[in-house]
């Protein structure tokens, strides 16, 4: 019996981990694309100023690369050494879409960027121009395929639990790559990425233009950034409405939990705008409500309710009977019976399989848990209601700022002389925000598919690898130490060369190099 | 449905940003087109340089960087040794040649602002340094330049920075002029007093 | 599309592993042999600075290789996977820790000019170089021997070892082994890319390393004659699900060398060992190094290969639950998945060749202190 404890500090490394990764790989993500819009205008209209403008974009992007790279080391790995039995359990399906990034994406993203730094005297402006855009497509096609993954782990399609090898193995592919979880959180973190790098850019280039350096290089840069920004935040916004609505059809649960909805309204839902969500009483407390959009925009109709908490809580609760009773199946089948009746009994309700795995919380045969033990499960087969509740406003509040201040951004670059004051500082105090956006968005994407690793396949508690507490004392505790460090270093580096700007490409056109006559 | 419209909607999203800065290109085109240049010389003419100057001040002050500007004038010159206009206008054209190689490109900005009368604005130039400049322009062109007739080139130069006298230009300021023409008229004064001397 | 039935696709992705593996020791390991003989080869900051520019490339391509043999092995192979990381669990921390330290050493070593800055990162690069060499044959060496594992009914993993058992004398001699290879291999690639002092201490280097690897690398044959070896006694089922607790195994020493028995074939492989390392500092010493390079990298891949080969069909043996041993015939994916992720393969491997080999086109040619001093603020 695996203990709570080890679990608990898995779970808080994966979390550490994941999210410290998270802070580099929108930046790149998005960036990558930035450089390759700022080198086709040059190649397009022939102006130096744009080549200085990839040059210097770029010094910040390899600065941000680094850390991407070093981070993303550790998640290829911790699957494997923290998550052995999920590595076991699912890895002949989640493993495929990690291999297919390594070879369709980490490895022309990487090759590439080599030649993007280094190939500018040993390259034509078109090849290296195609160098640059293959970049971006490599750590865009890298979101791809680890959110196929992810994307599975939200909502299991095409695969099936085979007894003889005790795993999910893979029935269809198409069924992986297609999952419309996958398909929306692909293209809604891609455009998570954008905004970021489009607010960096935008927030750098707003601070140049506040000191009144650089401004033909500085206005350039904002009005890209500006341009592509907006339409990458409408992005977001869209592709955040589509997630719900497919959390509304495959992920139930997260969706009734982020939204506090205990019990099913009549449609269309309110929307809880702010409250406190109360789980023990089952009630938010203090709410107030908007009438209509949530039922609206979440099922995008007016008579199709949104199953509230209780009732899959209700539901829940045949679910585990059903997997109390897979699991007694399974262990016959485990002994080498081979009857056919049996194995008929077994398909029929092995879909809640992972139900009956919840029960091995609190008693390891499963099935001779007892109604107490039946409704601990029932009650924890559900995530916490309240951080969801909270960092999915946070999230929200910081999208919607984030339009707003592209909308003014796009039409502050349309207006040349328009370059006020205000509108440079707004520019400059948005950078925190997209990066508040992803990590608490992400912190919903996994919170809400608690108490799973797989949801509905497979618990969390059972993934984690059978080590010692002290084992995951140490290495998570190696990791913090060494990505502060990194985080303390890669800071100052990039803070110096922001504060340097285009002077630091030694090209003698640029601010701090005016050249002192007399 | 969703990749597809991945591949769609970055095309869309690059051309947005390419096509929001070549707009950018394009208006400064045409605003260039629109500047006013003094033909025989390619200076700014007056009615260019005051905005640009203004814009000038306003970016030393951001940066907390001194501004200093240079008044040239050669109507003394003319007038002591009465050059006819042709000659004039061969050695105004010598002299803003020789100008040229002390005027730092893409920041400084050169003008002629009168028929003999030229402005440099030095972004960054302390009153000091401005000083020496001047001095070293004089000596410059009087050495390198001369009338069609063989006279050496003597031009009268005055010069102001910024910050140098703030209450005289307060004064004027409140005179109605504005900051720009309150620096111009100081150098003009300046340069008036060296022609007495 | 389906051509190849469970058991030879098996063989084919036992295969399409080494080869990964492989590809990782022929690229990722000369780059890990340039950090370990920076310290030494490179006496100034320029020529240090050469001597990372040599590799800053083409550096990070390369260490997708490893990343890659991580995610084949999780896609096709994810029993062995889940296995090898846990159990290994402090080997591996420790070699992520210090590859931590190889991205941020090559990015952000020269922005400052400040010599202390610089030396540390120059440290930082040779633990970042060293460990990961040391450790990728210690994790061999273990392999060999057996790890103390077991499967419970439900197939969760438990492990009975420590790192100090981890560390026992037959693995560390490995480690020496992969070490010295990938030193020996990293020397003759600055042989490749740089000229004058560097060029001739890199040569010092080919001699040294490969001799040290020949000898180790015999010590280690002579050594595995003696060591446990397993094989399974029950009958095998090459095309049956994936269930490695479904066999029987049995451990005697001098049972790694039953291969050899039923192919003598196999001996041409440690053979072109010694071959190939012989080559290497013939050619080296007669200047040819860019040919010298090739019989390096057949040194590399005999050495690993020799290895896999005494070990088929097992992949990790375990030393104290035999039969949970996993082998190739019970711990690979479904029939299904190594499917498709052969055609995906076979797709994108020789593309990745193609265009990995025009990078290297495109950078050929000596790296030079002129070189460096011209491009003070663009180069690593």
């Amino acid at each position: 019996m695996i203990s709570d404890a080890v679990v608990e500090l898995s779970r808080w490394q994966f979390a550490v981990t994941s999210l410290y990764h998270f802070l580099f790989v929108p930046l790149t993500i998005g960036l990558s694309v930035l450089l390759a819009i700022m080198e086709s205008t040059y190649v397009l209209t022939g102006r130096e100023i744009y080549k200085d403008m990839t040059l210097f974009w770029g010094k910040l992007f390899g600065i941000n690369f680094a850390l991407g790279v070093t981070t993303g080391l550790t998640m290829e790995f911790q699957f494997g050494m923290n998550w052995s039995y999920f590595s076991h359990y699912v890895g002949d399906v989640f493993g495929a879409p990690l291999a297919i990034e390594g070879l369709m994406a980490f490895f022309m993203e990487s090759t590439f960027v080599g030649l993007f730094f280094f190939g500018w005297d040993k390259l034509t402006k078109g090849q290296h121009l195609t160098i640059t855009w293959l970049v971006a497509l490599g750590s865009n096609l890298s979101a791809l395929w680890i959110l196929v993954a992810n994307g599975w782990m939200q909502n299991p399609v095409g695969a099936e639990f085979n007894y003889e090898t005790m795993r999910m193995e893979v029935t269809s592919f198409g069924a992986l790559i297609f999952n419309p979880a996958a398909q929306v959180k692909f293209v809604h973190t891609v455009a998570a990425g954008y905004t970021t790098a489009s607010a960096f850019v935008l927030g750098i280039s707003a601070y140049y233009m506040l000191k009144g350096r650089d401004s033909a290089f500085s206005q350039r840069s904002y009005t890209i950034a500006a341009g592509f920004g907006l339409a990458s935040v409408l992005a977001v916004i869209v592709l955040g409405d589509e997630s719900g609505y497919t959390d509304g059809e495959v992920q139930k649960a997260k969706l009734a939990a982020i939204e506090a909805e205990w019990h099913t309204e009549e449609p269309p839902a309110a929307f809880t705008v702010i409250g406190i969500p109360d789980q023990e009483a089952m009630v938010t407390h203090h709410a107030i409500k908007i009438p209509w959009v949530l039922g609206l925009i979440g099922t995008r109709s007016i008579d199709t309710p949104i199953i509230g908490l209780t009732e899959i809580l209700d539901n829940n609760r045949v679910h585990i009977r059903n997997g109390i009773k897979a699991y007694g199946l399974l262990q016959q089948l485990r002994e080498g019976d081979r009857d056919e009746v049996l194995i008929a009994e077994f398909e029929s309700v092995k879909k809640d399989l992972g139900y009956g795995l919840l029960l091995k919380q609190y008693t390891e045969k499963v099935v001779d848990a007892t109604d107490e033990q039946i409704e601990l499960a029932v009650k924890n087969s559900i995530p916490q209601v309240a951080p969801l509740f909270w960092t999915f406003r946070v999230m929200v509040a910081c999208g919607f700022i984030m339009l707003i201040v592209f909308v003014i951004a796009v039409v502050a670059s349309s207006i040349r002389k328009c370059r006020k004051d205000w509108i440079l500082k707004l520019s400059l105090y948005t950078i925190p925000l997209p990066w508040i956006a992803c990590e608490t968005g992400w912190f919903v994407a996994e919170f809400g598919r608690q108490p799973w690793t797989i949801a509905e396949v497979l618990p969390t508690f059972l993934s984690a690898s059978s080590l010692t507490e002290w084992d995951i004392i140490l290495s998570l505790s190696g990791y913090i130490f060494l990505y502060t460090i990194f985080l303390l270093i890669e800071m100052y580096l990039m803070m110096k060369y922001i504060k340097q700007g285009p002077s630091s490409l030694h090209r003698r056109r640029y601010h701090f190099e005016i050249d002192e006559r007399g | 449905m969703w990749y597809f419209s991945w591949i769609l909607g970055v095309l869309l999203a690059c051309s947005l940003g390419i096509i929001n800065v070549l707009r950018l290109e394009a208006q400064e085109a045409l605003e260039k087109e629109n500047i006013v240049v003094d033909p025989l010389t390619q200076l700014l003419a007056r009615e260019s340089v005051l905005e640009r100057l203004q814009e000038k001040v306003d970016n030393s002050k951001r940066n907390e960087m001194p501004f200093s500007l240079l008044y040239i004038s050669l109507t003394d010159f003319k007038n002591k040794h009465q050059l006819a206009e042709y000659e004039m206008d061969t050695t105004i054209f010598k002299v803003v040649e020789t100008l040229r190689l002390d005027i730092r490109k893409g920041l400084d900005i050169a003008a002629r602002v009168g028929d003999d009368d030229f402005v440099i604005a030095l972004p960054g130039i302390s009153l000091e340094r401005v000083e020496v400049i001047a001095e070293r322009i004089k000596r410059n062109i009087f050495v390198n330049v001369t009338t069609p007739k063989k006279v050496p080139v003597d031009i009268a130069i005055g010069f102001v920075e910024y910050t140098d006298h703030t209450e005289v230009i307060q004064e004027e300021m409140e005179m109605g002029m504005g900051e720009v023409e309150a620096l111009l008229s100081i150098a003009i004064g300046r340069c008036l007093e060296s022609t007495l001397v | 599309m389906m051509i190849f039935d469970y058991e030879t696709l098996r063989i084919i992705w036992w295969g399409f592993l080494g080869a990964l593996i492989i590809g990782f020791a022929i690229t990722g390991g000369f780059d890990l042999g340039v950090g370990v003989l920076l310290p030494f080869l490179g006496k100034t900051d320029e020529e240090r600075r050469v001597i990372l520019n040599s590799v800053g490339p083409t550096w990070e391509g390369n260490q997708v290789w490893f990343v890659m043999s991580g995610g084949a092995l999780f896609a096709a192979w994810p029993t062995v996977y889940a296995v090898s990381f846990s159990s290994l669990y402090f080997a591996l921390l420790l070699t992520l820790f210090a590859m931590f330290l190889r991205p941020l050493g090559f990015d952000y070593r020269s922005k400052l000019p400040k010599p202390l800055w610089r030396e540390n990162w120059d440290r930082a690069l040779f633990v970042g170089s060293f460990v990961p060499a040391l450790v990728f044959g210690i994790a061999f060496g273990n392999l060999l021997k057996g790890i103390p594992f077991h499967f419970e009914t439900d197939m969760r993993i438990v492990y009975f070892g420590s790192l100090r058992e981890l560390l026992n004398p037959f693995s560390l001699l490995v480690g020496l082994i992969s070490l010295s290879m990938f030193t020996m291999h990293g020397a003759v690639y600055l042989q490749i890319k740089t000229i004058g002092d560097i060029n001739k201490r890199a040569v010092r280097s080919v001699m040294i390393f490969t001799i040290l690897t020949l000898v180790l690398f015999a010590l280690a044959g002579g050594w595995i004659t003696t060591l446990d070896g397993y094989h399974i006694t029950s009958e095998i089922f090459p095309n049956a699900a994936s269930n490695p607790i479904a066999k029987f195994v049995k451990k005697e020493p001098g049972l790694w060398l039953d291969n050899y028995g039923h192919l003598p074939g196999l001996w041409a492989v440690p053979a072109s060992a010694f071959m190939g390392g012989i080559l290497t500092i013939v050619l080296s010493m007669f200047n040819r190094p860019g040919s010298a390079f090739i019989f390096s990298c057949i040194t590399i891949a005999s050495i690993i290969l020799t290895a896999a080969c005494s070990m088929f069909p097992f992949i990790i043996p375990s030393s104290i639950s035999l039969n949970s041993s996993l082998t190739v015939w019970d711990s690979s994916s479904s029939l299904r998945t190594l499917n498709l992720l052969f055609w995906i393969t076979v797709i994108f491997l020789p593309l990745i060749m193609i265009y990995t080999s025009w990078v290297y086109r495109v950078f050929r040619g000596k790296v030079t202190i002129e070189h460096i001093r011209k491009n003070n603020h663009t180069l690593y």
